[in-house]
C-alpha cells in the first residue's frame, strides 16, 4: 500500500467510526456543537494525517505508529475499574484545589473533586448539557474552537469532530484563585487499541490569575492514541500558569494541541514534562494580541528506549511591545529522538518585539537522535529576536571534575542533568509541585 | 609595437580557436526543450556519446521532477519552453567609445572604482581596451601551465581531459538532485573547469574574469574543480559590476572536489541584474552548489556577497567525509526593492572530527525578503563533529522582512553543534551619533552596514573585498530615508 | 560671538521643555550649564547637535553668524559643533580609526580641504593619544562597543581632539565616571583648552565635582527650561552646598 492509499483507508477508518459516534449522539445530534464537530471533521478528512512529505511541520515526525492501528473510540469501551485510590496515586495528591478526572475522555465525577473556589467555575462538557447552566452553556458555544486553527492543524481537527467531553474553566473578572485546577486525564487498560479525545476550553476574564495543570497518565502497556485539544483565552491582564504533565503508557501515543490567544498586558505561561509516551507531539500556538503581552514557553524531555518527542510551537507576535521566551531542553538516552521546531513570527505591526528561543538537547547514547528547526519570520524593523540550539553531551570536563573530588560517575552525571535542568523548575513556584516533577525527573535518568 | 599587434591578432585568433562558436556562429535553436535540442547542443560541442548519454538521462529525469516550492520566495512561473537553450554567444554591439555607453552603466563603474580600461572591456567597447586584459591572461595561462594546472573552459576540458571531467562530473551534484540541477545537467553550455595536481598550490587566484571566453556561458553554466591530494586553490567567481543580463533565469552547477589535504576557496560576488524597483524584471538565480571534501584534512570554504538578482535560491555545500576535513560557508546576502534571496548552506557531517562553520548576514531593505535556510546533518559516523553556526539579520525599513529556517539534525552524541540567530536595526541614535561626528546618514548607514558584514569580508580575496564594500554601498542607495 | 541662543522655546511631543531660553558664548569661554533633573540640560545639548525628536517652537540659535537649527547634524558637527554623548553610542563593526578617519576627513573636506593620507592620520592620531595620555589602542576596537563606562568618555575626548571643533558640548561626561577617570577626561578637556584658546565649551552637568577639573567662566542654573541664575564659579559651589532647592527659595523669595 502507497502512502496515499494508507491515507484513503485510514480516512475510511476514521470516517467509520465517526458515523458510530454521531449514532450514539442521538438526539444531540442537532446541536449547534455537532455543526463544529462535522465542519471540523470534514477539515480532518481533507488533509488527512499529515506526513513528513505533504507537511514540513511534521518532517521529522511520522504519525506511522497511529496510521497502522484501528483505534477504537475508547468512551464506547466497557473503561477497567480506577478506584479513587489509583486515583490518588497518579495525582499530584497533595496539591488542594479543584480537580477533574477524566477516563478515555469521559468525565468521573466520583473521583473529581470540586472545591467552588471563588471567582471560578470548573465544569465538564458531559454534566453542563445534562444541567440547566444556560450561562456556561452560552460560554461553551461561544469560545469552543474560537481559537483553535482546524485548517491548519489536520489533527486538532480530528479531535474536534469527536469533541464530547471535556473541562470547562472560566475565571472571572478579577479573581486570583489560589489553589491549582488538576485536570486528570486517565488512559484506561483496554485490550484493543484505542484512542480518546480530550478537550480543555480556559477562559480567563480581565485581571484574573490561575493555575491550571493537565496531567496525563496511561497505566499498562496497551497502545493508544491521545489526541488532546486545548484552548485557552486570556483577557486584558490575565495571568495563567499551565503545566503539563505526560506520563503515558509505554506504547501510547500523545498528539496535544493548545492554541491561546493573549489579549494585551496577559501574562502566560506553559512548562511542558514529557516524561514518558512512545510518541509524544506537543503544539503550543500562542498569539499575542495586544500589546505589552508576556508569554514563556518551556519544555522539558527525558526520553529513553525509543521514545519520540516533537515539541512543537509557533508564537505570532501581531502587536506591539511584546516580550515571548521560549526554553525547551531535552536529554535524550537509548534510541530516543527528540525534535524541537520552533517558530517566531513577528508581524508588520509588531515593533518593540523582544522574543528569545533557545533549544539544548544533551545526547546521552550512540544511537539517540536530535532534530531542531527554529524558525524566524520577521517583518518589522524594530525587533529583538534571538535563538539559539545546541547540542552536545555531557560537559566532560565538568564530570572529570566532580570525579576528581570522589563523587562516582553516576552521581556526577546526575547532577549535572540536575543542573542541566534546573532553569526549567526554577520556573514553577508551587513548592510540592516543583518537587515532585524534579523527583520524576531524577528517576528517569 | 609589433608585438602589440601581434598579441592582439593572437588574441583574436584564440578567441575562435577555443570556442566552438566561429562555425555557429548564425546558430540559434527555437525556444522550447525536447531530446532533439539536447542532442544538438552536444552535437554543436562535440561531445563524446556518454556526455550526450549523460544529458538525455538528466532531460529525461527532469521531466518527471517538479519544480520545488519550499522556498520563502514568490515568483511567477517560469515557462521552460519559452528558453531558448542554444545560442551562439551573443555579440555585444561593438561600442566606439564610452560615450556611447549608458551613462546609468558608467556612473556604477565609477562608484566601484573600476579602472577606465576595465569598463571599456566590461562596457564592451571594442579593442584597444581589451589589450591590457589579453597579455595579462597570457602571461597568467603560461604561469599555470608550469604548474600543471589545468583551467580552461568545460568545453574544452570535455576536449582535453575527458577522463577527468567524466570521472569527476556529477560525483558531488548527481544529474538527479534537484529540479534546477538536473535541468542545467541537460542543457548546460559551458562554465569552467579547474584541476590543481598533487602538492600543487595555486600561485594565482583563479577567476572566470581572467578567461575571456567564460563570456555568456552565465545562463546555464556548469563548474567543476578538482583539487588533488595536499593541493590549494582559490576560485573567484563573479560579474565585477553589474551587466544588465536580460536571461530570466539562471541555473548554474558547481561542483567540488577536494581531495586528502587539500583545500579550495571558492568566492562569489554575485550581481546580477535585481530588476527594477517595482521588480519588474531581474534574473532567476537557481544555483547548486556543492563540494565534497573527499579526503582526510581536506577543507573547502565558500564565501559569497549576494546583492543582485531578483529572487536567488542558492545553498553552497559542504560534504565532509573525509576524517578533520573542514566546510565552512561565510553569506552576505543583500535585498533591496522587491528582491528575494533564500539562501544558505548544508553542512554534512560524514567523517570523523569533521568541523563546520556558518556565518550568515541578511540585510533586508525597501520590500526585500531575505532567508537564511540551512542544515547541518551530523551522520551516526561522525565522531567528535563540530559546527557552530551564527545567522545574523539586519531590518532596514518596516516593509521588508527577515527569515530564518535551520534544520539541525544531530545522529551522534558526540556532535557538537551549536547556533545562534539574531535580528538587529540600525538605530537611529547611530546614525545620529556618525552625523554628530560630520558623517553624511548615507555613509553612516554603509560604514554600520559594512560593520555588520565584517567577518564575511575578512574571508574575501582583497580583489573582491574591496569590491563588495562598494556594492554593499550601491545595493542599498535610497533604502533608508 | 561665537553662539548666540535667543528665546529658545523647545518640546517634546507636545511637553514643552525649554521656555525661552538665552545664552552668548564668546570664543574661549567656558560655560558650564547645572540644574536638577529634568530642567532641560540635555535636551539643550541635543538641540545644539540636530538630535531628532525635538520641535522648537519659538527662538533661534546662530552660530558664528549662520542659523544653526537649519542645519543637518552632520553639517553642524562639519561646522564644528561636537558634542560628547551622555551615552556615546555603540557601533558593532565598525573600526574606531576608520571611523575617526572618514569623519575627520568629512570635516576636512567641508572646510576645503585635501583629505589625510592614511599614514599621516595615524601620526595624528598617536600625537593626540600622547598629547591627551590615552591608549589609541581604543580606536582600534569597534566603536565603543563594549567599552566601560570611562573608556566611552575618554573616547569621546579623544574624537573631539581629532576633530578639532569649535564648540564642545559636554553633556554630562562626568555621569558614571569614578575619581580616576574623571581626571583624565577632564585633563583632556583643559589640555585642548590650553592648545587652542579659541575653543569654547559647554559643560554640562548636574554635579559641581566636574567643575573642580574644568574650571567655568560663567556657570548658569536652569530651572523649568529657564536660566534662572548666572554666576562665576563660585556659583556652583553655593549650589553644592545649598543644593537647587536654594535657587528655587531664592527665586520664589
Amino acid at each position: 500500500m502507497n502512502v496515499a492509499e494508507k491515507q484513503s483507508e485510514l480516512k475510511k477508518w476514521y470516517q467509520l467510526n465517526f458515523q458510530t459516534f454521531e449514532q450514539s449522539l442521538n438526539g444531540s445530534k442537532a446541536s449547534p456543537l455537532h455543526s463544529v464537530r462535522v465542519k471540523a471533521f470534514e477539515a480532518f478528512v481533507k488533509n488527512g494525517f499529515p506526513t513528513p512529505r505533504t507537511s514540513e511541520d511534521w518532517k521529522y515526525t511520522n504519525l506511522q505508529p497511529i496510521v497502522k492501528n484501528d483505534f477504537e473510540l475508547a468512551a464506547f469501551l466497557k473503561s477497567h475499574q480506577v478506584s479513587i485510590e489509583d486515583v490518588n496515586k497518579l495525582a499530584l495528591a497533595k496539591l488542594a484545589g479543584d480537580r477533574l478526572v477524566f477516563l478515555d475522555g469521559v468525565f468521573a465525577p466520583i473521583l473529581s473533586e470540586i472545591t467552588n473556589q471563588k471567582g471560578l467555575s470548573v465544569r465538564s462538557f458531559s454534566d453542563l448539557e445534562k444541567s440547566s447552566d444556560k450561562q456556561h452553556k452560552d460560554l461553551l458555544s461561544e469560545h469552543l474552537t474560537k481559537y483553535v486553527n482546524l485548517e491548519e492543524y489536520g489533527v486538532a481537527a480530528l479531535n474536534t469532530g469527536f469533541v464530547n467531553d471535556g473541562a470547562l474553566i472560566e475565571i472571572e473578572e478579577g479573581a486570583e484563585i489560589e489553589k491549582p485546577i488538576q485536570l486528570l486525564f486517565i488512559s484506561t487498560v483496554h485490550s484493543r487499541p484505542t484512542v480518546s479525545y480530550p478537550r480543555v476550553l480556559l477562559v480567563s476574564r480581565k485581571d484574573s490569575k490561575a493555575t491550571v495543570i493537565e496531567n496525563y497518565k496511561g497505566f499498562g502497556q496497551n497502545t493508544y492514541f491521545t489526541c488532546a485539544v486545548t484552548e485557552a483565552f486570556l483577557d486584558e491582564s490575565a495571568d495563567i500558569k499551565h503545566y503539563k504533565i505526560l506520563e503515558e503508557g509505554s506504547e501510547a501515543t500523545h498528539y496535544g494541541h493548545m492554541a491561546v490567544v493573549q489579549s494585551a498586558k496577559s501574562k502566560f505561561s506553559t512548562s511542558s514534562f514529557s516524561y514518558s509516551g512512545k510518541l509524544i507531539r506537543n503544539e503550543v500556538t500562542p498569539i499575542l494580541n495586544g500589546e505589552e503581552i508576556e508569554c514563556h514557553l518551556y519544555g522539558l524531555s527525558v526520553l529513553s528506549e525509543e521514545q519520540h518527542v516533537d515539541n512543537f510551537t509557533v508564537i505570532d507576535h501581531k502587536k506591539p511591545n511584546c516580550h515571548s521566551n521560549e526554553l525547551y531542553k531535552g536529554i535524550y538516552k537509548d534510541k530516543s529522538r527528540g525534535v524541537f521546531s520552533g517558530t517566531i513570527i513577528v508581524r508588520p505591526d509588531a515593533q518593540k518585539t523582544d522574543a528569545i528561543q533557545s533549544n539544548q538537547a544533551i545526547l546521552l547514547s550512540e544511537d539517540a537522535e536530535v532534530d531542531a528547526r527554529p524558525q524566524l519570520k520577521i517583518w518589522a524593523d524594530d525587533v529583538k529576536c534571538t535563538h539559539g540550539a545546541t547540542v552536545g553531551q555531557i560537559d566532560q570536563d565538568a564530570l572529570f571534575y566532580l570525579r576528581a573530588r570522589g563523587i562516582s560517575e553516576v552521581q556526577a552525571k546526575h547532577m549535572l542533568m540536575q543542573a542541566f535542568a534546573i532553569d526549567i523548575f526554577q520556573e514553577i513556584e508551587d513548592d510540592f509541585l516543583r518537587e515532585s516533577l524534579e523527583n520524576r525527573f531524577l528517576e528517569l535518568l | 609595437m609589433s608585438t602589440d599587434n601581434e598579441t592582439i591578432e593572437n588574441f583574436t585568433k584564440q578567441e575562435y580557436k577555443w570556442g566552438f562558436y566561429s562555425d555557429i556562429d548564425s546558430d540559434t535553436v527555437p525556444p522550447g526543450l525536447n531530446e532533439d535540442v539536447i542532442r544538438f547542443i552536444s552535437a554543436k560541442k562535440e561531445e563524446p556519446e556518454w556526455l550526450l548519454e549523460w544529458r538525455l538521462k538528466a532531460f529525461r529525469k527532469w521531466q518527471e521532477m517538479e519544480e520545488p516550492s519550499w522556498a520563502f520566495v514568490k515568483y511567477p512561473a517560469v515557462d521552460y519552453q519559452d528558453i531558448s537553450y542554444y545560442s551562439a554567444p551573443k555579440k555585444k554591439p561593438e561600442l566606439q567609445s564610452l560615450d556611447q555607453v549608458d551613462p546609468e552603466l558608467l556612473k556604477t563603474y565609477e562608484k566601484l572604482g573600476i579602472p577606465l580600461v576595465e569598463q571599456k572591456r566590461l562596457a564592451g567597447v571594442a579593442v584597444d581596451a581589451v589589450f591590457d586584459s589579453v597579455s595579462v591572461i597570457t602571461t597568467y595561462k603560461e604561469q599555470l601551465e608550469e604548474h600543471g594546472i589545468i583551467f580552461c573552459s568545460f568545453s574544452e576540458a570535455v576536449k582535453n581531459h575527458p577522463e577527468l571531467v567524466r570521472k569527476y562530473l556529477g560525483s558531488v551534484v548527481p544529474y538527479t538532485d534537484n529540479f534546477f540541477a538536473t535541468l542545467n545537467s541537460a542543457v548546460f553550455t559551458d562554465g569552467s573547469f579547474v584541476y590543481i595536481p598533487p602538492g600543487v598550490r595555486c600561485p594565482l587566484e583563479l577567476s572566470t574574469y581572467f578567461r575571456i571566453n567564460a563570456q555568456n556561458t552565465g545562463q546555464f553554466e556548469r563548474t567543476l574543480i578538482i583539487a588533488d591530494k595536499g593541493s590549494y586553490v582559490s576560485y573567484m567567481e563573479g560579474c565585477t559590476a553589474p551587466m544588465r543580463d536580460e536571461n530570466q533565469l539562471h541555473a548554474a552547477v558547481v561542483e567540488l572536489i577536494a581531495h586528502e589535504d587539500a583545500e579550495i576557496k571558492y568566492s562569489t560576488i554575485q550581481n546580477w541584474y535585481p530588476g527594477d524597483k517595482e521588480g519588474k524584471g531581474g534574473i532567476y538565480n537557481f544555483v547548486t552548489k556543492r563540494g565534497i571534501c573527499d579526503g582526510a584534512n581536506s577543507k573547502i570554504s565558500w564565501t559569497q556577497v549576494e546583492t543582485g538578482s531578483a529572487v536567488t535560491w542558492k545553498y553552497p555545500s559542504c560534504i565532509l567525509k573525509g576524517e578533520n576535513s573542514v566546510g565552512e560557508f561565510y553569506s552576505v546576502a543583500i535585498t533591496n526593492n522587491m528582491q528575494q534571496a533564500d539562501t544558505g548552506t548544508k553542512m554534512i557531517h560524514i567523517g570523523r572530527n569533521t568541523k563546520s562553520t556558518i556565518v550568515s548576514k541578511g540585510i533586508s531593505a525597501g520590500r526585500g525578503q531575505n532567508t537564511y535556510r540551512g542544515q547541518v546533518k551530523v551522520m551516526k559516523s561522525a565522531e567528535n563533529a563540530r559546527n557552530f553556526s551564527q545567522c545574523d539579520s539586519m531590518l532596514m525599513g518596516d516593509k521588508c522582512g527577515a527569515h530564518t529556517f535551520p534544520y539541525i539534525e544531530i545522529r551522534n552524541p558526540s556532535a557538537k553543534v551549536e547556533h545562534e540567530a539574531t535580528t538587529s536595526k540600525i538605530g537611529e541614535d547611530q546614525i545620529f551619533y556618525c552625523n554628530q561626528r560630520g558623517l553624511s546618514t548615507e555613509d553612516a548607514v554603509s560604514m554600520l552596514v559594512h560593520g555588520f558584514c565584517k567577518e564575511i569580508f575578512k574571508e574575501l580575496p582583497m580583489e573582491f573585498a574591496v569590491e563588495a564594500r562598494q556594492l554593499l554601498a550601491i545595493s542599498l542607495e535610497d533604502s533608508v530615508g | 560671538m561665537m553662539l548666540k541662543i535667543s528665546d529658545l522655546h523647545v518640546e517634546i511631543e507636545g511637553k514643552k521643555i525649554l521656555k525661552g531660553l538665552n545664552l552668548e558664548i564668546k570664543p574661549g569661554e567656558t560655560h558650564a550649564i547645572m540644574g536638577p533633573n529634568g530642567s532641560g540640560k540635555s535636551t539643550l545639548a541635543n538641540i545644539l547637535a540636530g538630535r531628532d525628536g525635538y520641535e522648537v517652537t519659538k527662538g533661534e540659535v546662530i552660530f558664528e553668524g549662520k542659523d544653526l537649527l537649519d542645519m543637518d547634524p552632520e553639517e553642524r558637527a562639519r561646522e564644528g559643533v561636537f558634542l560628547a554623548f551622555q551615552y556615546p553610542v555603540e557601533l558593532p563593526g565598525v573600526m574606531g580609526s576608520y571611523f575617526l578617519r572618514n569623519a575627520f576627513n568629512a570635516v576636512r573636506e567641508h572646510r576645503g580641504q585635501e583629505p589625510m593620507k592614511p599614514r599621516e592620520f595615524n601620526q595624528l592620531i598617536k600625537e593626540k593619544a600622547e598629547l591627551l595620555q590615552l591608549n589609541e589602542e581604543l580606536i582600534k576596537r569597534s566603536v565603543n562597543e563594549g567599552f566601560s563606562g570611562g573608556e566611552k568618555k575618554r573616547n569621546e575626548i579623544f574624537q573631539m581632539a581629532i576633530l578639532d571643533p569649535k564648540l564642545c558640548v559636554l553633556d554630562e561626561t562626568d555621569s558614571g565616571l569614578d575619581i580616576d577617570a574623571l581626571q583624565i577626561v577632564s585633563n583632556g578637556v583643559n589640555t585642548l583648552k590650553k592648545e587652542d584658546p579659541r575653543k569654547s565649551f559647554i559643560v554640562v552637568t548636574h554635579y559641581q565635582r566636574l567643575l573642580n577639573y574644568i574650571v567655568p567662566d560663567f556657570v548658569h542654573v536652569l530651572v523649568d527650561g529657564k536660566i534662572v541664575k548666572s554666576g562665576d564659579k563660585d556659583l556652583a559651589l553655593h549650589l553644592e552646598e545649598q543644593g537647587y532647592s536654594w535657587v528655587n527659595d531664592n527665586l520664589s523669595a
